[in-house]
């Protein structure tokens, strides 16, 4: 069981930004994508999640081709944070994590008991259960971004996609929500893709890495299969050195 | 509360007036009819449609407002400012100048179609960029605001070339609730209920949109409809009201920023709120307009524009830094 993507191409307006690419994503892991800015790391996730249409080839969701399933069927399987989600004015961390549980809410009928504990859940597993009450635009940015994927794990799906999840935070609290992605998935068993830019945290906490380059793959594999130095410099054009982590064994970038 | 402030304003709408009832007989003349009485007919003949019609009016502008505020994220949005009852206005104005049309149903649809190309228009020109900067709120703002002055100008330059036309709009295209609208209501209120219930069906999509358009495709929700929806509604109650009352403004700007303080930024709560709120604060100004030049009438809209205004501009200067 994964996620298997078949030689697609997805295109922005005229300009094809994924060409033909074909992965195979684990199931119950943590993937990283890798790769210098515009190779297509997004646009991969977004087309993931049928936010951009394919132009070729099919994406398979654990054996289901995902261009057959129905949109609010793929929302309970799939879901996607994106790089920088909109809060309205005003609103509360609970009532946003709330918004996560949309695709599993009837028209009309408040959540039901299972809709609640749901959102408790991902309250306690993203650390945000004490501010439920607080407003959003009153946090800190890595209190938001906890309760952003609070939201995200609120939706309760098998696959999460997130997209940048520690951009704009500062080194303590991209390790908090890398720590945070981590322990989600292998307590609730769910299969975590996101793209991240710093290589050593991909490394060391993602258990799949895929590293792309203009839209086409250069490498994947376990972090010590992929990241080395002849990959880094086939998709960032970095000349690096790579070592073993002294304190967690992964591999460590040193750009020369 | 809101309910208490909302039958209060009606009650205030029936009794003040030309001629001021004293309160019991308002509620005599409600709850025990007596034609031979002259409190009694001048309430059921004249204050009691007049109040239904604020009431309708002030709760479907409040609610465009909401709908419009929360997907568009914009917090200066309004049905007056973003021209959608201007595009109303034209429309009716129009069809009376080129189609000599003058009878309720008809004038109600040209309203709500009026009303809706404007907010389609106004949506169309609005969009582009990140949805959350203030660059995109000034960007949607102005674009209604010019949709809004196109659309009121063309209205004036019908209304001085044709005499006619003058005679009839003369009242309403300042938003007033005194015109002869019996005929209208009965037409409009159903519109204006299903602007209502559309916006409360799809609240939860609207809902999932105001966090942005992939967020909401993250959730299974097709923006397309859902941006439809919300226009249609949009148009459904801004068409509805301004057919009934000319265009009046403000109403749909100050409410929703009432109910979020209350309730919270989402929409079916806020609509439960906005609703008798909106219908309240119509009444209150239309009697503040009877109070205020009496026996003559301050058109209710002139009184909304006078506290809205202010507001409008105190809320930009927060906004748009």
């Amino acid at each position: 069981m994964s996620l298997n993507i078949d030689s697609i191409s997805i295109a922005y307006g005229t300009h094809l930004v994924i060409k033909g690419l074909s992965l195979t994503i684990p199931k119950g892991a943590v993937t990283a994508i890798i790769g210098p800015n515009g190779c297509g790391k997004s646009t991969l996730l977004r087309g993931i999640a049928g936010l951009l249409p394919l132009q070729r080839g099919r994406i398979v969701l654990d054996e289901n081709p995902v261009a057959q399933m129905r949109p609010s069927a793929l929302a309970r399987r799939l879901a996607l944070l994106p790089q920088a989600p909109l809060a309205p004015e005003g609103i509360r961390v609970q009532e946003l994590v709330t918004r996560g549980r949309t695709p599993w809410l009837r028209p009309f009928r408040p959540p039901a008991a299972a809709d609640r504990d749901a959102v408790e859940r991902a309250m306690h597993a993203a650390g945000v259960a004490e501010m439920r009450h607080r407003r959003v635009s009153d946090l800190s940015g890595g209190q938001r971004q906890r309760v952003w994927i609070a939201m995200a794990f609120a939706q309760e799906t098998e696959w999460l996609l997130l997209d940048e999840p520690t951009t704009w935070l500062d080194l303590p609290h991209q390790l908090e929500v890398l720590h945070l992605i981590r322990r989600q998935s292998s307590e609730a068993s769910r299969s975590m893709v996101m793209t991240l830019h710093d290589i050593s945290l991909a490394a060391r906490f993602a258990d799949h890495v895929i590293a792309l380059r203009d839209g086409d793959l250069v490498a994947q594999g376990p972090a010590h299969q992929v990241i080395t130095p002849e990959v880094l410099k086939r998709s960032f054009g970095l000349k690096a050195q790579v070592i073993p982590d002294p304190l967690h064994g992964t591999p460590l970038v040193l750009p020369r | 509360m809101i309910s208490g402030l909302t039958i209060g304003a009606a009650l205030a709408s029936l009794a003040v007036g030309a001629r001021d009832l004293p309160w019991g007989d308002v509620l005599v003349a409600l709850f025990r009819f007596d034609p031979s009485r002259a409190a009694d007919v001048i309430i059921w003949e004249m204050r009691v449609t007049r109040t239904i019609t604020g009431l309708a009016v002030g709760a479907a502008l409040a609610a465009a407002g909401l709908v419009m505020q929360q997907i568009s994220r914009n917090p200066l949005a309004d049905p007056g400012i973003l021209g959608i009852n201007g595009g109303a206005a034209l429309g009716v104005v129009l069809s009376i100048w080129f189609l000599g049309w003058r009878d309720p149903l008809s004038q109600s649809g040209v309203a709500v179609a009026g009303a809706g190309l404007a907010a389609l228009f106004v949506y169309l020109l609005g969009r582009g960029g990140r949805a959350a900067d203030s660059a995109a709120i000034l960007r949607l703002t102005l674009a209604g605001i010019a949709v809004s002055a196109l659309c009121l100008a063309v209205v004036s330059a019908v209304v001085l070339i044709d005499q006619g036309t003058r005679n009839l709009y003369r009242f309403w295209t300042i938003g007033s609730l005194a015109e002869d609208s019996q005929g209208r209501l009965w037409w409009l209120l159903p519109l204006i209920a299903a602007g209502l219930a559309i916006a409360a069906l799809m609240s939860r999509k609207m809902d999932a949109l105001a966090l942005g358009a992939d967020s909401a495709r993250s959730f299974g929700i097709s923006v397309p409809v859902t941006v439809g929806a919300a226009l249609l509604s949009v148009a459904l109650l801004a068409g509805g009201a301004v057919a009934l009352a000319g265009p009046i403004g403000f109403v749909g700007l100050i409410v929703p920023h009432v109910t979020r303080r209350l309730v919270g930024p989402s929409i079916l709560p806020g609509l439960l709120v906005a609703v008798p709120m909106g219908g309240a604060v119509l009444l209150l100004c239309d009697v503040v307009g009877r109070i205020l030049a009496r026996p003559a009438e301050i058109q209710t809209g002139i009184i909304l524009a006078l506290i809205g205004g202010p507001v409008f501009l105190a809320l930009m200067a927060k906004v748009v830094r």
